[in-house]
């Protein structure tokens, strides 16, 4: 293949560099023009989302260091919506507003770029890079509110746990490489059959499985979630709970399903392990928090186990991966649904306090059924997405005979409803101090529309999104 | 766990200290005069910038040695790759990070 082919295959990924340059040209040259930078990100953006159908050609570019195929092209998929939404969530985010919003979205686009990369990198040196970029804007957003001191020790110890993580999968990288002589992730999985288990190659999946699990906060690898969700300003919480995770979730798929064939190495039993403790503790620690972004926060852990649910059982029935697939897409709109109200709430009463959320439906009646939609759809009730998504890896479970894990996840589920269903009482049923209504702004209104939206479209017509995952090749 | 990371580098790593190895540095000058002087917060900023550039020499350098088998397309994939640097440069000059003081 030649160059100019080579740039044809990432059209969508200079799309949005040219838009990102653009966005901080704008800021430094016409700092007046403030106001508009947001929706030229949206528009760059947007721009991109609409590229991708045409760039979805299987092929493998850069000599091998990236590809282009299905598995790829939805994630890219599930990256731009929700940096999307997040975009709109920043708009009217209340502390976000006149402070250095330039550099933010600009950010913001660096971060969408990194992950579009990611998602599609099968090098273990392309992988890194690219997860250091999106690592490095991370951390520069959890951080962005500069005089909250809250903000800077979030983004200090996300920071601290990144590096360690990013140096242990290193640490692992190289190890494969010492034993395959390769980084592709291919070439390795050749390398690793004609060898068989050893000690080393062990060790190299246990560090590049602390590094990516970092990425999804997966228990033990948890600790920095929830201060990193508590400090940041709400929308990257949101960027952090779902774009990041969706990240790390294609490298984890993409790195275990090539990179490490099961005839050589039997990773299910320990990942087997990981998915439970990570489900477990994330529903038990969230019930005590009086905190609503530390709730979600611990939520999103125990999302992220059920996700690797359908990684574990990926290999033992096709019904695995896209089970995880669903899984996320649905997590998508509900999880970022409810940021979006989290921050119309602490707009209004600059609170994240559950108890500060006595009476709202008396005040916001749009956002507190928006809140309690999302939340129901969280903890797995019909008819909406994250019912779907639930039913689908429970069938996955049944069809793999891996009747404990299932009985595992059932009763999460119900610890779960627990806490989902406080805020929801507190909600409705308990009364407040104050009756004075809560407005919406104009991009929350849009952003909470269109997750409820695909909360919804997901609940009561998954046929589409059913048929897509379906058509993932399990190899890739 | 701190403990058992210690342990195990101690276990694990062979002690053999030169005198190359105790300096603080490996790389870089002998300090001179006390080390506890404080530099201007202004200093990381234009080192950070310098560092960049530093690195984008050592991209130029092999693109320079192997121009002519590099053809027209190595010209422009570097312009662009130079461009995108100029543009950082203006953001950080109007930004007025490279104000001294």
């Amino acid at each position: 293949m030649s160059y100019a082919e080579y740039l044809a295959a990432i059209g969508p990924e200079i799309a949005l560099t040219i838009a990102a340059l653009l966005v901080m040209s704008i800021d430094a040259l016409w700092p007046r023009s403030v106001r508009a930078i947001p929706w030229i990100g949206i528009a760059g953006l947007l721009v991109t989302l609409a590229m991708l159908p045409m760039f979805r050609a299987e092929r493998v570019a850069f000599s091998g260091l990236l590809v282009i195929d299905p598995l790829a092209v939805l994630f890219k998929v599930i990256a731009l919506i929700s940096v999307i939404l997040v975009a709109l969530l920043s708009i009217s985010h209340r502390p976000l507003r006149g402070f250095h919003e330039g550099e933010y979205h600009t950010l913001l686009l660096f971060f969408a770029v990194g992950l579009m990369f990611l998602v599609g990198a099968a090098h273990l040196l392309m992988i890194y890079l690219a997860l250091e970029m999106v690592s490095l804007a991370a951390y520069l957003l959890t951080g962005h509110l500069k005089l909250d001191p809250r903000s800077s020790e979030a983004a200090l110890k996300y920071y601290l746990f990144g590096a360690l993580c990013s140096g242990l999968f290193l640490y692992g990288a190289s190890i494969l490489f010492g034993l395959t002589g390769t980084l592709h992730l291919d070439g390795i999985a050749e390398a690793v059959r004609a060898s068989g288990l050893s000690a080393a190659l062990l060790a190299a999946l246990v560090l590049m499985l602390i590094g990516l699990g970092f990425k999804i906060a997966m228990v033990p690898f948890h600790l920095w979630a929830p201060d990193a969700y508590e400090g940041a300003p709400t929308p990257i919480t949101a960027l952090l709970s779902v774009a990041s995770k969706a990240g790390g979730f294609a490298v984890l798929l993409r790195v275990l399903a090539v990179a490490f064939p099961l005839e050589a190495l039997d990773w299910q039993p320990m990942l087997w392990v990981l998915c439970v403790v990570t489900m477990s503790l994330g529903n038990v620690i969230a019930v005590r928090q009086g905190n609503i972004k530390r709730l979600l926060a611990y939520s999103s852990i125990a999302q992220a186990g059920y996700v690797l649910v359908g990684v574990v059982l990926m290999r033992q029935t096709p019904a695995g991966l896209p089970s995880a697939m669903i899984y996320l897409i649905a997590y998508l709109f509900m999880n970022i649904g409810a940021f979006a109200v989290v921050i119309v709430v602490s707009n209004a009463l600059g609170s994240d306090k559950i108890e500060d959320y006595r009476g709202l439906a008396r005040r916001a009646p749009l956002a507190s059924a928006s809140l309690a939609v999302f939340l129901v759809s969280l903890t797995g009730i019909p008819p909406l997405a994250g019912f779907i998504g639930k039913f689908y890896l429970f069938a996955a479970t049944i069809d793999a005979h891996a009747y404990w894990l299932a009985v595992i996840m059932g009763v999460n589920s119900v610890v779960a409803a627990f806490y989902y269903f406080r805020v929801v009482r507190a909600m409705y049923l308990d009364a407040g101090k104050s009756e004075e209504p809560i407005g919406t702004a104009r991009p929350l209104q849009v952003a909470v529309g269109v997750t409820l939206l695909g909360t919804f479209v997901i609940g009561v017509w998954p046929q589409p999104f059913l048929l897509f995952a379906a058509a993932l090749p399990l190899g890739f | 766990m701190v403990l058992g990371g210690f342990a195990a580098a101690w276990l694990l790593r062979r002690d053999h200290p030169t005198p190359l190895k105790v300096i603080p540095y490996e790389c870089g000058e002998e300090t001179v005069g006390r080390t506890w002087v404080q530099f201007h917060i202004g200093y990381y900023v234009v080192a950070l910038v310098f560092v960049v550039f530093d690195v984008e020499a050592v991209f130029l350098v092999p693109w320079a040695v192997a121009f002519k088998e590099l053809g027209v397309a190595g010209f422009i994939g570097m312009m662009i790759f130079i461009g995108i640097l100029l543009l950082g440069l203006l953001w950080v000059w109007k930004k007025g990070a490279l104000e001294w003081l």
